[in-house]
């Protein structure tokens, strides 16, 4: 976005300030004025456009808001609201007031800044997640359709076309349902051969989703298989590849060796669920007709009008039931599983993320308010005086809490503003360090409900941080002048700074138990054994096309080539090929029964790994042997499985080395197993090992693999030559995916690193917050008993005595914050069970840990003030007296 | 005071620069900020709320966009003086004419009176 784009963007938000019909009125004129106000500005440096945008604002409110007032009907008396004027001037004299003492108004700013500025940050971020509706039509009506088995422990499995295509058939609670899967195809002809991301579907997702092509047309009814090689291409590879010209639509493009007509062209900003396809194809067969057994689809529904998700459910459930009757082979314990497509989309981690979070900010502004109405209170004592003064003139106590609230109203206004602006780097920062696989389909910007909800806390704030302090003032401000300014005002005001102090302690207490667990889970993911060793490992995905490599034997020869090839650069220490590598994503599982107790089917992890795989991650074998060039295609099968597949499915006294496996039906072939590794962490960092077994690429070919290669240095220095070995077997095929293991796994944390990162920031502003209000506090009470210290001094009393008094009164409002921080702690930290790895929501090393830190940070908070009160001299103080 | 009302300081400048042409919002704000030396500054809101309420009160009318004035994202809204807005602009030069006499009178302002 050009900074002329965001200019426009911010003012139209401040345009808002005025009635809808005066914004399309004038809107564009108003635009237009202040765009040339901002460019003479700008010319005058940074100063000047600060105070343009002040001014606009300003603008904004007084005559976005009286205008409003006039619609409401409001006193509306020359052109002016009467009630907008008076407001002016009470908004002037507080600006003036505050402007008195700038060091009070910049500290209340400041804080509020911190306490609005996190959570409106936050609360973009969440609202990116959680209550944007996804960007198609009608989203609230999209499910998402799983295939699920309870009897083998399977859920949120993908799907197979047949099944999809039959519940379409049948299901009346859903409109239509779409099925679809990515496909990875080579590009030739033109150009560098190129790797584009596909999606095969049926003809109706995008029609489902509600967009249609802005060129061409859109799949037709019936379009699946190879006598309809039409693609629908993504905007963003339109223009990447062809440079938005719109003669290719009707022209050619050879994917894996076919030729496709582009029919179609996706509308600019279409974005597609998790993935980001650059071309839509249709499915390779007829899904009525593809194997039942297969599951490798996701599948995408639309509830009819009036469904509901739970009718549906049950409806799917009795569809799945028929269809395992009809086929028994393939569907016998299958049934389906119905998700809405946001929450599905957003997922477990991120939700409860996103609550945590907010909770967090919440707690933070908290915070902030009590540090600010602490602040008021103090300067409503020092300025009591001018109150009782102005009480005595006439000014009748309305009068007086209406200026004392719009003063707090200005500071919240002032903070509010400045935090959001804060919030507009701050979420960018949030996002950038979110992981990369992130579904495309969230967005964040700063939109409405982000600015209502970041009005509707600075509003809250200013009337939580200024309603007290002003009835207080008030109170006082009638006894004031009779008694000369001194009286019972200090006891009372101390009870109240009391409250405060443990509020403030039990907050941070609750704050710093999060992040405190949150950075152990951090370090203890960082720090787990990945089972493998990801430093100075690089691994790139090859995709051979099926045209050029039809069968196993020349998949197999191909791949002995680049393996071959790859292994004699200078510098590579071992290379491995797979399936798929540890984290990759992949999620290929197996059914399969021990020998001897073949009446149980065990569910699997499999990785179809090469000799070389082993050395390549240096995997740990404990017992037996990995894969050696010996398990050749002639040779007689062999498995490794991992440490948790023995823990978990053989009894412990048996010799794993002595057991098979059947990797189908009772009676197919037995294949012993061989070896065991050590646990690798596959699926994902914050997930524990599953039961997993390694099948030898010689002996089951999968042409579609990934390259891994351990090298002496830096990986990323030998991508080049990689590239080229790879090119002498074959100079049509494409590298893609190349990344070291160790992005892969930083990649993988990016999520809880960013979590990890918020928290730990929230728990040292809420010690920082605790910390200035405890001083804060102590001091203000201490410097009010500078009197009473100085007769305690006077009549012998030790400075140590001082502070110890001062220290114990306080040291008792802290434990009892303390206390309650740590009850408060113990039952939030349960609702963070999720997000947190290898850590105990109770980890005691965490809870004793904060406690000590909090204590010590409160006790200094005591004892500087108390230690400057006992400093007093004497004669002095009493003669202030 | 039974004295006339003083025009507010904003319509005045307004008047002032529709007094010999028709502008749009933005050139009026350009031509008050060049002819005050940039201490009037007409902000959008009070700019276009002052426009509105002056052509309520009949001061200035909307007019068509002159055929050769430029558009920038959409058709601009161009305005005119009408007679009661001469007449009212007269007026308040005539009172600030009045006083700025009295002050040349009394050795204030101008040459006369430089020491």
């Amino acid at each position: 976005m050009s900074p002329r784009d965001r200019d426009r963007r911010f003012y139209r938000l401040l345009l808002r300030a005025y009635p809808r019909e005066d914004r399309e009125e004038y809107g564009p004129a108003m635009e237009e004025a202040f765009l040339a106000l901002l460019d003479r500005d700008r010319a005058r440096g940074r100063w000047a456009v600060g105070r343009c945008w002040v001014g606009a604002a300003w603008d904004a409110l007084r005559h976005g808001g009286s205008a409003r007032w006039a619609t409401w009907g409001l006193q509306w008396g020359n052109g002016r609201g009467m009630m907008m004027e008076t407001l002016y001037n009470d908004v002037r004299f507080a600006a003036r007031s505050l402007l008195r003492r700038p060091l009070f108004a910049a500290t209340a700013i400041l804080t509020l800044t911190l306490g609005i500025g996190a959570n409106a940050t936050i609360f973009t971020v969440v609202n990116g997640f959680l209550f944007t509706p996804l960007p198609y039509d009608a989203p609230e009506e999209l499910v998402t359709l799983y295939a699920a088995n309870p009897e083998l422990g399977w859920n949120r499995t993908d799907v197979g076309p047949a099944d999809v295509w039959d519940w379409r058939a049948r299901s009346r609670t859903l409109e239509d349902v779409a099925v679809f899967y990515e496909d990875g195809l080579n590009m030739t002809g033109g150009g560098t051969p190129e790797l584009v991301d596909g999606v095969r579907t049926s003809p109706n997702l995008l029609s489902l989703l509600g967009v249609s092509p802005t060129l061409g047309r859109d799949f037709a009814d019936g379009e699946f298989g190879a006598d309809h090689a039409v693609a629908v291409l993504a905007d963003g590879f339109w223009e990447r590849r062809f440079g938005r010209d719109p003669a290719v639509l009707g022209s050619t493009l050879t994917l894996d060796g076919a030729a496709f007509t582009v029919v179609g062209i996706l509308p600019r900003g279409f974005l597609f669920l998790d993935a980001t396809p650059d071309v839509f194809l249709p499915l390779t067969e007829d899904p009525a007709l593809s194997q039942r057994d297969g599951h490798y689809a996701s599948a995408i529904g639309r509830l009819a009008d009036g469904a509901t998700l739970a009718a549906a459910r049950t409806e799917m459930e009795g569809i799945a039931a028929q269809l395992a009757d009809e086929y028994p082979e393939s569907n016998t314990g299958w049934t389906v599983e119905l998700v809405d497509a946001h929450a599905d989309l957003v997922g477990d981690v991120a939700r409860q993320a996103s609550m945590v979070l907010l909770a967090a900010v919440f707690f933070i502004l908290l915070m902030a308010c009590v540090n600010v109405a602490n602040l008021l209170m103090a300067r409503g004592e020092s300025r009591a005086r001018e109150l009782s003064v102005r009480s005595a003139l006439g000014a009748g106590r309305t009068r007086i809490v209406r200026q004392l609230l719009t003063e707090s109203l200005v500071l919240a206004l002032v903070g509010g503003l400045l935090g959001v602006l804060a919030a507009a780097w701050g979420y960018r920062a949030v996002v950038a360090g979110l992981p990369s696989n992130i579904p495309a389909v969230f967005q964040w910007r700063m939109d409405g409900r982000v600015l209502a909800f970041s009005a509707a806390v600075t509003l809250g704030s200013a009337l939580v941080f200024g309603l007290l302090p002003a009835f207080r003032a008030v109170g006082h401000a009638a006894g004031d002048l009779r008694d000369g300014g001194r009286g019972g005002r200090s006891r009372r005001s101390s009870r109240m700074g009391s409250t405060l102090v443990v509020a403030q302690t039990a907050l941070a207490m609750v704050l710093l138990v999060g992040g405190g667990l949150l950075m152990k889970s951090l370090s203890a993911m960082r720090n787990q054994d990945f089972g493998f060793d990801p430093e100075n490992v690089i691994a790139v995905r090859i995709a051979p096309p099926r045209a050029a490599y039809p069968d196993d034997e020349t998949i197999r020869a191909f791949w002995d080539a680049v393996e071959g090839a790859a292994a004699a650069l200078p510098g590579v220490v071992a290379v491995g090929t797979t399936q798929s590598h540890p984290l990759m994503g992949s999620n290929w599982a197996n059914s399969i029964r021990l020998v001897g107790e073949e009446e149980v089917e065990r569910t699997v992890r499999t990785t179809y790994a090469s000799a070389g795989l082993f050395d390549a991650l240096r995997f740990r074998v404990v017992q037996g042997r990995g894969f050696t060039p010996d398990d050749g295609p002639g040779q007689p099968p062999a498995v490794v499985v991992n440490e948790t597949f023995v823990r978990r499915y053989l009894p412990p006294e048996v010799d794993p080395l002595t057991r098979s496996i059947i990797a189908g039906q009772p009676g197919d072939m037995e294949i012993p197993i061989v070896g065991v590794v050590h646990d690798v962490v596959e699926r994902g960092v914050d997930r524990p090992p599953e039961p997993a077994m390694y099948i030898s690429l010689s002996q089951r070919t999968v042409a579609t693999r990934s390259l891994v290669v351990r090298t002496s240095g830096d990986p990323r220095e030998h991508i080049p030559a990689l590239q080229q070995a790879v090119w002498s077997v074959d100079p049509q095929i494409p590298l893609y995916d190349i990344e070291t293991m160790e992005e892969l796994v930083r990649r993988r944390m990016g999520g809880f690193t960013v979590i990890g990162t918020l928290m730990g920031t929230f728990a040292l502003l809420s010690l920082l917050l605790g910390a200035v209000g405890i001083y804060g506090v102590t001091a203000y009470a201490a410097g009010r008993r500078t009197g009473e210290i100085g007769v305690r001094l006077a009549m012998g009393a030790d400075r140590a005595d001082v502070v110890r008094m001062v220290v114990g009164q306080g040291g008792r409002r802290a434990a009892l914050g303390l206390a309650l921080g740590l009850a408060m702690a113990l039952a939030l930290a349960r609702l963070m069970g999720s997000i947190l790895v290898g850590v105990s929501a109770h980890d005691p090393w965490v809870f004793v840990t904060v406690t000590v830190v909090l204590a010590s940070v409160s006790y200094l908070g005591l004892y500087l003030p108390a230690r400057r009160a006992s400093q007093v001299d004497p004669v002095q103080a009493l003669a202030a007296e | 005071m039974s004295e006339p009302e003083a025009l507010k300081a904003s319509w005045f400048q307004i008047l002032l620069t529709l007094a010999d042409q028709q502008m749009h919002g933005t050139a009026i704000m350009e031509d008050v900020l060049a002819r005050t030396g940039g201490t009037v500054r007409l902000w959008p809101g009070m700019l276009y709320g002052s426009l509105r309420d002056m052509a309520g009160r009949g001061l200035i009318a909307e007019v068509e966009a002159p055929e050769d004035a430029p558009t920038e994202g959409g058709k601009r809204r161009f305005y005119a003086i009408t007679r009661l807005g001469r007449l009212t602009l007269h007026e308040e030069v005539e009172r600030l004419a009045s006083f700025v006499r009295v002050a040349r009178a009394k050795g204030v302002g101008g040459n006369l009176g430089a020491p």
